[in-house]
């Protein structure tokens, strides 16, 4: 099965896709990237891989397709050899994915939201992510990574809030996370974007700064649908 | 957090936009979230007691008719000062003690039920109150949700339904697996085992939601169910001979079905002919048909949760 050609489609904008990224180049399996180019215009390849979703990232193994980053990480965990990414222990397991779901499913909108909302809805959900952070911190006990030493399943589901989250607090103006308020959340997210595997994947902070503020507009249209008045 | 997709912004779901447009106007900003597992009940607490009195009356009736599994009342009586994770330890009584904290109309609840079913798998059943006050042990193994279901294995909390399917399959080896071994076929089993959450969330909006948000959910709740059906092909379950990860994930949702076929005027036999006769063939298997309820059941629940809600 390793010797089959891997592919993953991707947006270098994207936390989601650079999961995906890491964990292939952690496991030390070669693929080859293919960017789409324009998500308001997706590519056939990308539609014809992930119909349900139409999403990135999709990765390609031979003629199979896996779709969802999370799941994408547990599958190259799975499918090749290399360091684990997920604890052997099945409540560290458990644990790891637990908190991998929080992050997805019960911090994105707030996260979203406390960004380009304005007056008390945004203190509300600025409160809100601020909480959630807060327990993902705690997480980390002390370690350097979430999966201890070295890098694991949760460090790169929590990829967002180590290298993208300061280029979002910038373009909206907003500060969700303070080195005095979140020390260890921020050293950890130092140790994450430094770390000598991830910082090859990891799209160039500045160009992501001029992309993202481009975008701004788009994004408050994005919310004003969501938020109440 | 994503950034170039339109309006739907967690990556799992599009639906996450609608809901929020038309809660009435609410000055708690923490209410909007979307009510997914047993949030709904925890809501509960806000409204005026004569309607909890109510539906715990609804409850404990129920409750007697139909025999629920066996009681934890041990673990009960051990929730006297519940104030550390070793507390907590101390409800597992020997090491390898399952405790499943649950509530008994829950779908999630119920996968693990049949999971643990299916894996011949002991355990104590703890019936956990959801109106009103939530028990110690509850808001210590899952301080985070407060929701159910949560297995105890020896006082060490698991959370999350599918969560808990994994850890079963990872934790219990010599018995009979849920996942396939192939990494590509475990990979489309959970794929699909969250895909099939859509059909909880986009039901839930069926029956409290009016007018173009209704439209909506029924829409998707048609689309979901059509891709579902797809996925299930001709096969006899969705990993192909053997019941396994996504059946036990989606057929809990079943009995749900026929309530949102009203409040959404389509039918399942119509819009996924396969999904409906997969639903009767999971039915007869004995794990199955022990841990759902009746149709008419769930609908009182979904009507009696109206009235709590104030939802016409």
């Amino acid at each position: 099965m390793s010797e089959t050609a891997v592919k993953l489609i991707g947006f270098f904008d994207s936390p989601f896709a650079h999961r995906a990224e890491v964990a292939l180049r952690l496991k030390g399996v070669p693929y080859e990237l293919v960017l789409e180019k324009d998500l308001g215009n997706k590519s056939e390849l990308l539609l014809k891989h992930n119909p349900i979703h139409k999403k990135v990232p999709v990765l390609l193994h031979g003629d199979k397709a896996i779709c969802e980053s999370l799941l994408i990480v547990e599958y190259v965990d799975e499918a090749f050899d290399g360091p684990p990414l997920l604890p052997a222990d099945p409540f560290d397991r458990a644990d790891a994915r637990f908190w991998a779901r929080f992050l997805d499913d019960k911090c994105s909108t707030p996260f979203w939201l406390a960004l380009w909302t304005e007056g008390e809805a945004q203190k509300g959900f600025a409160k809100e992510i601020q909480e959630s952070l807060k327990l993902l911190e705690a997480q980390l006990k002390g370690k350097r990574f979430f999966g201890g030493d070295d890098l694991g399943f949760l460090d790169i589901a929590a990829c967002g809030f180590a290298h993208w989250l300061s280029v979002f607090e910038e373009v909206a103006g907003v500060t969700l996370v303070t080195p005095q308020e979140f020390p260890d959340l921020c050293r950890w997210g130092k140790e994450y974007t430094s770390h000598e595997i991830v910082k090859q994947c990891l799209p160039d902070r500045a160009t992501l700064l001029a992309h993202f503020s481009a975008k701004k507009d788009y994004f408050v249209s994005t919310v004003k649908s969501m938020a109440p008045n | 957090m994503t950034m170039t997709h339109p309006p739907g912004l967690c990556p799992r779901s599009q639906a996450l936009a609608v809901p929020l447009i038309h809660r009435p106007r609410i000055d708690n900003w923490s209410t909007l979230r979307l009510l997914d597992q047993h949030d709904i009940l925890a809501h509960a607490t806000l409204h005026s007691s004569p309607i909890i009195n109510q539906s715990r009356a609804f409850l404990s009736s129920h409750a007697s008719i139909q025999s629920p599994p066996k009681q934890s009342s041990s673990v009960a009586r051990r929730v006297s000062s519940w104030s550390s994770d070793r507390d907590l330890a101390m409800a597992g009584e020997t090491k390898g003690e399952l405790v499943l904290l649950d509530f008994w109309v829950s779908p999630f609840g119920q996968r693990c039920r049949i999971a643990l079913a299916e894996k011949g798998i002991a355990y104590e059943y703890s019936e956990q109150e959801l109106l009103g006050k939530k028990s110690e042990l509850l808001l210590l193994s899952n301080p985070v949700h407060k929701k159910i279901p949560v297995l105890l294995h020896a006082g060490r909390p698991v959370k999350e339904s599918l969560v808990i399917l994994n850890y079963l399959d990872d934790a219990f080896l010599s018995s009979p697996p849920l996942l396939p071994a192939d990494p590509y076929a475990r990979a489309q089993a959970r794929f699909w085992a969250a895909y099939s959450d859509k059909v909880y969330e986009i039901g839930t909006r069926l029956w409290k939601l009016k007018g173009d948000a209704h439209a909506q959910a029924r829409k998707e709740m048609l689309e979901v169910l059509g891709n579902l059906d797809g996925e299930l092909g001709e096969k006899a379950f969705f990993a192909g001979d053997a019941f396994g990860f996504v059946d036990v994930a989606l057929v809990p949702f079943m009995p749900w079905l026929p309530s949102y076929e009203r409040y959404g005027e389509f039918s399942l036999a119509e819009v996924a002919p396969r999904v409906a006769a997969w639903a009767a063939r999971c039915g007869e298997r004995e794990s199955v048909a022990k841990s759902l309820y009746p149709a008419e059941k769930v609908d009182e629940f979904i009507t009696m949760l109206k009235k709590v809600y104030g939802i016409e």
